[in-house]
Order: structure tokens, then sequence, then C-alpha cells
């Protein structure tokens, strides 16, 4: 499995209240991995600093070329409320060559529908090296959810590495490979590929850090 | 990328009916006199003022360019084409005001469209753009207008030049005109003030710099999510 994202010893304080510190993160194709935390605990910031939108204070991130030298794909979702409110999900859909038979504006549609709208043009394509996602499942009905899950086993199978945060501890269960917690601004590991029965194991892990 | 921003538009649809309203009376007040060019420029200079002002670390940061700034996009071309785009429907109401001053003979249509008053609206393009990088939609123009309001009622005089003949003096003289025109581009509407050429090119100089220095400090942005509550 080739090193796709690798997220050295990364800092990174908002004047004095330090979000991550040390945190170190390796991302291989054709793995998903389920980035847990409190609220608060600087999964959005790890993310958006692996998705290159922000620099670290100290430390470094890499997106190590494919085999022919070209550089990395990178997707990433933050969610819904991302999405520009004015465009309407119809424009907004075809700049990314998906077709949406919606024509209201993307802020006058319910969460589910502008969450589901961000993920489908995200999602569309040909599966990319890297996928980032905050926070994919929220808003998202039973049938959202299953096209998600479904969908995100795909990419991860064609290859993709896979970032997901979420609290829904269930669906990434049913995607993820291994398990990563954010605590104290450093990326632990909690659960290995192996051990069973995971859910209940990541359940303890997040509920032990977090719970204390 | 421009497909993108023209979706994706950097111009709200109220701001959008503000600027055809104003051009409309603009060429209304072209067509009733077309010795009366400024007071249609003015107008759009204003309403230009609040619109280029778009708030792109605004914007950027409630993740609506995320799929543009992503890891391997080039963020200068990014913030070059925000810039376009934000500027764009006022040029093009300005080019139809001047086009249209043209065709009905106003004297000063050739300085709007390739003169001292075209430098005056790139002024603003840049410098409102420029100011409102950082602050919500709209707010650069706006604390913008109301500088050049305080500078009105303390009768503020941007002009006033040194007398004397000497090179030195003239170099000044030059660099304080340019600053002048760059605080309140209107003074290069009417034909009141003498701004002379040498403090044009270096207005338009010092708004060029202006506008890359903003270019890239945008590049090294931090791109933090704020999101709306």
């Amino acid at each position: 499995m080739r090193l796709r994202l690798e997220v050295a010893g990364v800092r990174k304080a908002f004047r004095r209240h330090v979000v991550l510190d040390q945190a170190w993160l390796q991302l291989r194709s054709g793995e998903a991995v389920g980035l847990l935390g409190a609220n608060g605990a600087g999964k959005t910031t790890l993310m958006r600093i692996a998705a290159g939108l922000m620099r670290p204070d100290e430390g470094s991130v890499r997106w190590p070329p494919a085999m022919s030298g070209a550089p990395s794909s990178i997707r990433y979702f933050g969610g819904e409320l991302t999405l520009p409110p004015h465009v309407s999900a119809k424009r907004w859909a075809s700049l990314f060559g998906v077709v949406s038979a919606e024509r209201r504006p993307i802020g006058r549609l319910s969460r589910g529908h502008r969450q589901t709208l961000g993920l489908r043009v995200l999602l569309s394509g040909a599966p990319t090296d890297i996928v980032l996602l905050d926070e994919p499942w929220e808003g998202l009905d039973p049938s959202g959810s299953k096209w998600l899950t479904d969908t995100l086993r795909q990419w991860t199978r064609a290859g993709a590495a896979m970032l997901i945060s979420s609290h829904r501890l269930y669906d990434l269960d049913s995607v993820c490979t291994r398990f990563v917690m954010l605590d104290a601004g450093k990326c632990v590991p909690v659960v290995e590929r192996e051990e069973q029965p995971r859910l209940e194991l990541i359940e303890q892990a997040f509920l032990k850090r977090v719970g204390r | 990328m421009v497909k993108f921003f023209l979706i994706v538009r950097q111009t709200p649809s109220y701001g959008l009916a503000v600027l055809s309203a104003v051009t409309v009376l603009g060429m209304l007040t072209v067509a009733l006199n077309p010795a009366e060019l400024d007071s249609a420029l003015g107008m759009l200079l204003f309403v230009q003022m609040v619109l280029a002002s778009s708030g792109f670390a605004a914007a950027a940061r409630r993740g609506h360019f995320d799929p543009l700034l992503i890891h391997g996009s080039r963020r200068s071309a990014v913030l070059f084409v925000q810039w376009c785009a934000s500027v764009a429907p006022g040029a093009l109401a300005w080019g139809a005001v001047a086009g249209f001053a043209y065709a009905y003979s106003s004297p000063a249509a050739w300085s709007a469209l390739a003169g001292s008053r075209a430098v005056a609206f790139l002024i603003v393009s840049i410098v409102a753009w420029s100011a409102g990088f950082a602050l919500p939609r709209g707010a650069g123009g706006g604390l913008w207008m109301a500088l050049l309001l305080v500078l009105l009622l303390r009768r503020v005089d941007l002009l006033a030049s040194a007398a004397a003949p000497d090179p030195i003096a003239m170099v000044v003289t030059t660099m304080r005109a340019a600053g002048a025109v760059v605080v309140c581009p209107f003074l290069l509407l009417g034909t009141h003030v003498p701004i002379g050429l040498p403090a044009l090119a270096a207005s338009v100089g010092a708004v060029v710099v202006v506008l890359c220095a903003t270019i890239r400090m945008g590049s090294r942005l931090d791109v933090y999510l704020v999101e709306r509550l």
C-alpha cells in the first residue's frame, strides 16, 4: 500500500489555544482511517491541514506523488455549510459534471439535501488518490447513509486513501479499516483492524478518553 | 476556475439590481445632457466601491472556495480570477455608460474609456477589493466611503501642493497628487483639478502594487473554517 498522505509532527495553535501538538498521521492507498475525537478536539483543523487549506505552525504535510510523478488528486468535503448558499443546486452540480434536477438555491434546501448534494458532487467520477471527509453522515437519511457507506467502500477498494471524521461510530466502523483519536492535540491509534468486537472497543476507547 | 466564478457569482443579486438601476440612470443622465457624464460615472464609482469589496477571506473561511483552494491549486490564479469576477459587473456597467456617452458625443467619453476617468475606475476596483479582502462583503467599500466623508467634513485639501518649482518639490507634489487620487479617485472626475500624467502613472503603479501584495498575502491565507450560526 503506497503512502498517500503524511502528517508529521504538526502543531497548530489559534493564539494561545493549542489545537494540534505533535500530531502524526499516515494514510495509505486502499485504507480508510476513522478520525475520532471530542467536539473541539481539532478534527476539522487536522482535516483542513491535510487538505492543504491551512498551514501548520510546525511540522509538515506531504502528499507523495503517484507512481507517474503526477501530483496526488485530493477531494475534501467540510460539510453542507461550506456550500455557497446563493448558488442553485443544479448549477453547483453542473460545475463538477453532475446532473441535478434541483433548481432551488443551495441555502433553501434541507440540511440532508445539501449534504447529499455536496457528497454526490465530491464522490462523482473516478476515485481520487486521497479523500478527506468531515462528518459525512450528518443529516443523511438511512438510504443516503447506505449509499455513502457503499460508495466509500467501493472507493477504498479502488485504492483511494480516506480520512473520515465522524461521531457516528457505527457508520465509521462499517467503512474504516483503522481508527485514530485526536486527544490533547495528538493522533492516538485506538483500535487495530483485527481486534473484535470492534465497535464496542471503539466506543470504550472513545469514552475512556473523552469521558474522563 | 473561470467557470466556477461564473456560477458562484461574487456580486449578490441585490448588488446587480442596484448596479443596473444606476447604469440606466447614468445613461438617462447622459442622454439628457452628454456633458453630465461625470455625474453618471461618480454614481457608478460609489456602487463599485461596495461591489468590488467582495470579502475573499470571509467567503473562503466559510468553505465556499474549498474545491479551488485545496492542495495542488494555484492560489494566486484563484485570487486574481476572483478579483476579476468581483469587478466585472461594475466594469461592464462602466463600459456601457462610457460607450453610450461616446455615442452621444460626450466630451469626457474617451477619458472614461481609456483616460484618467478609466484610471479612477481601476483604482476603485483594486483598492476596494484589497481593503475588503479580510472583511465581510461590502465592508471595505463602506469604510472607504466613511473615510471620504470624514475628509470632506474636515475639509482636507488632498491636493494642496508645494509651489516651489524645484525638482524635489515637483516629485513631492506628484507623489502627493498620486496619493490623493488613490485615496479619492473622484478627483479624476470633472475638469476642475489638473492631475498630471506622472501622478496618474504613479497612482496606477501604486494600486497595481497593492493588488499584487493582496494576492501574495491571500495566497498564504490560512483558510480555517468559520461556520455560520
